[in-house]
């Protein structure tokens, strides 16, 4: 399942509250072989404003667009995840930055709110916070309705540095769009948010490609903080296509590596070779598209813009100019940038087999449907804690559509198979035809070397029949459910429900059998009632024969006068 | 169902045994089988009545049940509309714009009786000099400055536009000051009118210095009822082209009326260098001031933003006047409009050394902001100047005169802009229904369009007093309301 070769997730961590009034901006590009053949580029921006300077909008770093939604909308917090793809956590480890940048498949959004009064101006706010989002990203986030729209409990928590006083007033939503794709045209505002705007720096490096995620906090202390990211897995062999004649070709033969202790091997004969211990060589121009055009000037000199995940002993070239900084780990090199000219890193091909270790994940998450039938399906999560020792505790969250009817008292949790009492802790909130979701939150500890089986059935409402979506037969998205661990979030991969979907033809056809039935009976009763029946020989005749012949007679001297005046122009 | 199967079978036996003969020979044999015809029994007259009522019950379904349903359901709904009270408002008939405007002398060293003449004959010479009813001025004498606890409340409920204060002197001039509406004239005593003349130099100066003062007020009032729908017997005199030309340039110029303006200050940059403005504390100098002196008009907010790596729409060192409309790059640069309903006036300092065609370096874009080049941003100063002056006439302000002067000239032309505007939206509204009988009204548009009647009466109550008073707010509501109830139309 590693065939989705991008995949984008974001977070924003908060650097608390270094100096008051200043403002800053760094940005980092974090590179990580996850397998000889993918790469894990992560593109970290942060820009800083104070909090005076925000009240006041003055804007220098932070972008005045997103900045006068935020005031507008009375917003605190807020985290806006688009993604595309999925993790493969068994393969690649744990995800970047913990999980905490990551959203579900689609667009994930939640805020903090401030209201002093009641939820319904939360609401409203809300409102004009989505609606002004899907301006500024075109995206679709407009559909984010109260259905679409939950307030979880036990999953999120802000982040720190709010007061105490704002905290009582601030209302948490939090709203997804699973069928929302994620594509270009969303990359570009997210540029265009960035002080250095994708001109210089490691942004430069980012053009159409695939995903991005945002996430802003602010805090009532002194700073507050926008963090953009985009995390994405490049398959080298496929980047590395040139860019003009990006089809697939057969390697050539004298470019394929054969493994020359077969007995059978010769010219026409070859047993390829598993190259998958070998490193790949690439460079970024060639991942990229082209080389990075120069250090952000506006970027703090204190952090190296560009770092690389692999061991001391592998060689990395970088153009002239860079500095090199190696790290104790042993794992991490990162390069300062020359302030001039472009930056270029070359990793050859090497025949080291030590890789940089993969970290561990908390918890491996899977979720499928179960069940069968167009009534009624059931959920199964498979929540697997990996590590010897250590138990897990976390929060797993849900938001489904009030469609997907939920019968709690089916909800269990079997842990290695038995059934145990390994739940914590429930929130639940039930669904409201066409009003709200269904909310689930359940608190779960895992023993070590474990794995909980939850699962739990639903039944499948069905829709009216204009509430279907164009490709009704395609199915519906279910949002990703939300593990927090902590600091770390997992989220599983969407869901496809597939619904019992009508004919949608049927009330044309309705329209037209009973039209016709009612034309025909009308017809006949009426008939009867108006006719008046006689004797066959009695009845006026209507000569259909006399006809026939006056009709033949005038076409027969039609024909003739039309030959005569042929006749006559030859 | 019997009869027509059988009626083919019938013809054609009734062929068979003539059929030969029958297909060469006349059609005139055909006549004679059908006057063979046996005649069917005769109808019972029961019979032949009720197919008439079921003739006619059907009939009468179709068009006293059928007709109607079909009619109402498929009738356009048009609420009713104050159509003629909408009419009279666009025609101007219910309501006249008149603009008296009280100017106070202040004569402390003239005897009072002195005054009173000085007044009169100045009032005549001044009525003599004006031919546009809709705009006059009416002298008042100011209560002695000396004796001020005398009549305290006299005054305050029409607070004079201009106070003119007599100074004895040596020679005879006008001098306004910049920063108070006050005219101080200084005149030799000789040129006091005696009681009896009629005319006097110092009543025949005054009056022309009051109309040279009041002279593009008055024509601004004047161009915009003469573009309003009001009746032709009441515009004023045709303006000379070249005072229309620039008043027309006036129009397209400044911004609609809104209550609440967003002001982005935008620092573009071609480079990375400079990434920071001093704008806090230029703003806080130069704008905050001005804005002040702007709030009994209109609220602003005020934002401003640095964005680096700012390339043009056009390109070169000089910029030709018909590269300024393509100099803002519309699709890079961030100047999205503000969120909520207020506009934004943008200004926009760009950091380069370009040059405008003919050695300018800032100009004005009509109903959107200004820009500015410079070369450096050390000194903010000549930026926040243009951007003052630009401000300024993109509000609608008038070009001369002093400053108290030209806000409350502002003020009442807003509230005879925005009267006619109101008005002429109405008649819109009015003409619009009656011109297209297919269009449907919603109840919200009639309720609306009332909504706008009602304001508009009240506006004009509050434009009467406004027209006097510093405090100007209700004149926006007629406005928004029509064009809310435009809206909902589609």
């Amino acid at each position: 399942m590693r065939q989705l070769h991008s995949l984008l997730l974001l977070l924003c961590s908060l650097l608390f509250a270094a100096t008051c009034a200043a403002s800053d901006y760094h940005e980092q590009l974090l590179l990580r072989p996850l397998h000889p053949s993918l790469l894990l580029a992560s593109f970290n921006f942060q820009s800083n404003t104070s909090w005076a300077s925000f009240e006041q909008q003055n804007f220098r770093y932070f972008p005045r667009s997103l900045g006068q939604i935020l005031q507008h909308a009375n917003t605190r917090e807020l985290h806006l995840r688009f993604s595309l793809g999925r993790w493969d956590a068994e393969n690649w480890g744990a995800r970047p930055w913990g999980g905490s940048r990551e959203g579900g498949t689609g667009v994930e959004l939640w805020a903090w709110v401030e209201a002093e009064t009641d939820e319904d101006r939360a609401d409203g706010r809300w409102l004009t916070l989505t609606n002004a989002l899907s301006g500024l990203f075109c995206a679709s986030l407009n559909f984010i309705d109260s259905t679409r729209t939950i307030r979880p409990v036990m999953s999120f928590q802000p982040a720190a540095g709010h007061a105490n006083s704002t905290l009582s007033n601030l209302h948490l939503l939090h709203g997804t769009l699973p069928r929302e794709v994620v594509c270009t045209e969303n990359l570009t505002p997210f540029l265009k948010l960035l002080p250095c705007k994708g001109k210089a720096g490691i942004s430069s490096l980012l053009d159409g490609h695939k995903l991005f995620d945002a996430s802003w906090r602010s805090s009532e202390e002194c700073q507050l903080q926008i963090t953009q990211t985009i995390d994405m897995v490049l398959d080298i062999q496929r980047s590395k296509r040139p860019r003009d004649n990006p089809i697939p070709r057969p390697v050539p033969n004298e470019d394929l590596k054969c493994d020359t202790s077969k007995p059978y091997h010769s010219d026409d004969t070859c047993y390829p070779l598993d190259t998958g211990a070998q490193l790949d060589d690439w460079n970024l121009s060639q991942i990229f598209g082209h080389p990075l055009k120069g250090a952000c000037p506006l970027a703090d000199d204190g952090v190296d813009p560009v770092c690389i995940n692999v061991p001391h002993a592998h060689h990395v070239y970088a153009s002239g100019g860079a500095q090199e900084h190696k790290d104790e780990t042993g794992y991490m090199r990162c390069f300062e940038l020359a302030p001039e000219g472009n930056f270029e890193m070359v990793l050859p091909k090497q025949d080291i087999m030590e890789r940089a270790p993969l970290e561990q994940p908390l918890l491996y998450a899977e979720r499928s449907f179960i069940g069968y039938g167009q009534e009624r399906g059931g959920v199964q999560a498979i929540l697997t804690n990996p590590s010897p020792s250590e138990s897990v505790d976390f929060v797993y969250m849900e938001s489904l559509p009030w469609f997907m009817k939920l019968y709690l008292h089916t909800l269990k949790a079997k842990i290695n198979g038995n059934d145990e009492d390994v739940i914590q802790e429930m929130y639940y909130r039930p669904a409201l035809d066409r009003k709200r979701g269904t909310q689930l939150e359940v608190r779960i500890l895992i023993p070590a070397n474990s794995t909980v089986v939850l699962t739990y059935d639903f039944e499948k409402a069905i829709l009216r029949y204009t509430e279907y979506p164009p490709d009704a037969n395609r199915g519906f998205d279910i949002a990703p459910a939300v593990i927090t661990i902590g600091n770390v979030s997992i989220r599983t991969t969407s869901l496809l429900l597939s619904l019992p979907t009508p004919d949608f033809s049927m009330p044309y056809n309705v329209i037209i059998l009973t039209s016709t039935v009612m034309a025909l009976a009308f017809g006949m009763v009426f008939n009867l009632l108006v006719r008046r029946f006689v004797g066959v020989d009695e009845a006026e005749k209507w000569d259909i024969r006399a006809l026939r012949l006056r009709l033949a007679g005038l076409i027969k001297g039609l024909v003739r006068k039309f030959k005569r005046k042929a006749e006559k122009t030859e | 169902m019997s009869a027509p199967s059988n009626s083919p079978e019938l013809l054609h036996s009734e062929r068979k045994d003539g059929g030969v003969q029958l297909e060469h020979s006349a059609p005139a044999t055909a006549v004679n089988v059908a006057k063979a015809k046996k005649e069917p029994p005769p109808e019972k007259p029961e019979q032949i009545r009720m197919r008439s009522f079921v003739l006619l019950s059907f009939w009468a379904i179709i068009i006293f049940l059928g007709l109607p349903i079909w009619w109402r359901t498929t009738a356009i709904y048009r609420a009713n509309l104050p159509l003629d009270q909408m009419m009279d408002w666009a025609d101007g008939k219910a309501c006249r714009p008149v603009f008296p405007l009280q100017i106070s002398i202040q004569a402390d060293s003239l005897q009072d009786n002195e005054a009173q003449h000085l007044l009169r004959t100045t009032q005549h010479a001044l009525d003599d000099l004006n031919d546009f009813s809709a705009h006059h001025l009416r002298l008042q004498l100011s209560p002695n400055s000396s004796t001020p606890d005398i009549l305290p409340t006299e005054g305050t409920d029409e607070e004079a536009a201009l106070t003119i204060r007599l100074i004895p002197g040596s020679s005879m001039a006008a001098d306004l000051q910049p920063y108070s509406p006050t005219l101080d004239i200084t005149y030799t005593p000789s040129q006091v009118p005696s009681s009896s003349s009629s005319s006097s130099t110092l009543a025949t100066y005054i009056a022309n210095t009051l109309r040279t003062i009041f002279a593009e007020e008055q024509a601004m009032i004047a161009y915009l009822l003469s573009h309003s729908s009001a009746p032709p017997e009441r515009s004023p005199k045709a303006l000379s082209p070249s005072v229309a030309e620039s008043l027309s340039k006036w129009t397209t110029r400044s911004m609609k009326y809104s209550r609440t303006y967003h002001l982005t200050f935008s620092l573009f940059t071609p480079t990375s260098n400079p990434s920071s403005w001093a704008i806090e504390s230029a703003l806080e100098e130069y704008m905050k001031p001005l804005l002040e002196s702007f709030s009994a008009i209109s609220n602003f907010t005020i934002d401003t933003q640095v964005q680096l790596y700012a390339t043009p729409g056009v390109s070169g060192s000089v910029l030709k006047k018909e590269d300024l409309s393509g100099f803002i790059n519309a699709a890079e640069w961030p100047l999205s409009p503000s969120i909520g309903g207020a506009p934004t006036v943008n200004f926009i300092v760009y950091v380069g050394d370009m040059e405008v065609e003919g050695g300018g370096k800032s100009w004005l874009i009509p109903q959107w902001g200004g820009v500015v080049i410079q070369s450096d941003v050390e000194d903010l100063r000549p930026a926040m100047l243009t951007f003052s002056n630009q401000l300024i006439s993109l509000l609608g302000a008038p070009e001369s005169g002093s400053l108290p002067l030209r806000l409350m000239t502002l003020v009442r032309v807003r509230s005879a802009g925005l009267l006619l505007k109101a008005s002429g939206t109405l008649g819109s509204l009015a003409r619009l229904t009656l011109a297209l009988p297919s269009i449907s009204i919603p109840r919200s548009v009639a309720e609306g369009g009332k909504e706008g009647l009602e304001n508009a009466r009240i506006a004009e109550e509050a434009a009467e007093k406004a027209f006097f008073e510093k405090s100007f707010v209700s004149m926006g509501d007629p406005d928004w309301m029509i064009h809310a109830a435009l809206e909902s139309i589609g």
